[in-house]
């Protein structure tokens, strides 16, 4: 198990094993690769500064991945009217299937409790009782959440012409 | 609920951000890899079995040979089924 502390080789290696997942959760939230990129950066800053206060009530996981929304909630709260800048290049683009930015641009049309309550179920695989800890919302407020999100991706989905 | 949602979480299993998976737990993104494990380690054993049985055959017939005080080169000692038929 690792042992937190502050020093570099430690934090390298919480940074080693999760920046992936915060990262491609803040991509979901935005929608935009850039933007998670940086908003991840911020994530795992705040995250160093605030290591030494981590009290263990949660796992490192789970408050990694509670600083990582609330930085991506700010940003959309900041940037609420501003329309998001494409976050693929033309070369992204042919490398993503149809149905993959299908998918990104169903969940943009979503709500962003939403958004991220399904970004956290699909893309990052969590269990209901691990969402209810970053979410911080009890459990069955998440199931029923996540079944009407489901239900509301599965209406974009659909509308976009795929059968789901 | 997951009747409701068996085609979506198939599709967005299949089409989600690949680099996605790497986080999941080794069980959802191979769920096979419990089966095939199984197989394969099954299939281990009895190889590993049927290599000890023959093992445990030549050996039993160096022995049975050792007391008989044959001496005989490891080519041209006869099969255990013909030497224990022999005893008999």
């Amino acid at each position: 198990m690792l042992r937190l502390g502050k020093s570099d080789e430690e934090f390298q290696e919480i940074y080693r094993i999760h920046q992936g997942g915060v990262r491609r959760t803040l991509q979901g939230m935005t929608g935009n690769s850039s933007i998670a990129e940086e908003l991840t950066q911020e994530a795992f800053i705040k995250a160093w500064k605030g290591l030494p206060l981590f009290g263990f009530q949660s796992s490192l996981k789970t408050w990694l991945y509670k600083v990582a929304i609330n930085i991506g909630r700010d940003w959309l709260r900041t940037h609420k009217h501003h329309s998001l800048p494409e976050s693929h290049s033309i070369e992204e683009k042919s490398e993503a299937s149809a149905e993959t930015q299908a998918i990104q641009e169903a969940l943009q049309e979503l709500q962003e409790e939403t958004r991220t309550l399904l970004v956290l179920h699909y893309y990052e695989g969590m269990k209901l009782l691990e969402i209810s800890k970053v979410l911080e919302v009890p459990v069955g407020t998440i199931k029923s959440r996540l079944h009407g999100a489901k239900r509301s991706l599965q209406k974009i989905l659909m509308e976009k012409g795929f059968n789901v | 609920m997951n009747n409701d949602f068996k085609k979506l979480d198939a599709f967005m299993g299949k089409h989600a951000p690949q680099a996605a998976l790497t986080s999941r737990p080794l069980k959802q993104q191979y769920p096979w890899m419990g089966q095939s494990l199984l197989a394969m380690g099954l299939a281990c054993l009895i190889i590993f079995g049927i290599f000890m049985k023959g093992n445990n055959e030549n050996e039993s017939a160096l022995v049975l040979y050792q007391t008989l005080s044959l001496d005989l080169t490891e080519s041209e000692m006869p099969e255990l089924e013909e030497v224990t038929s022999f005893l008999e």
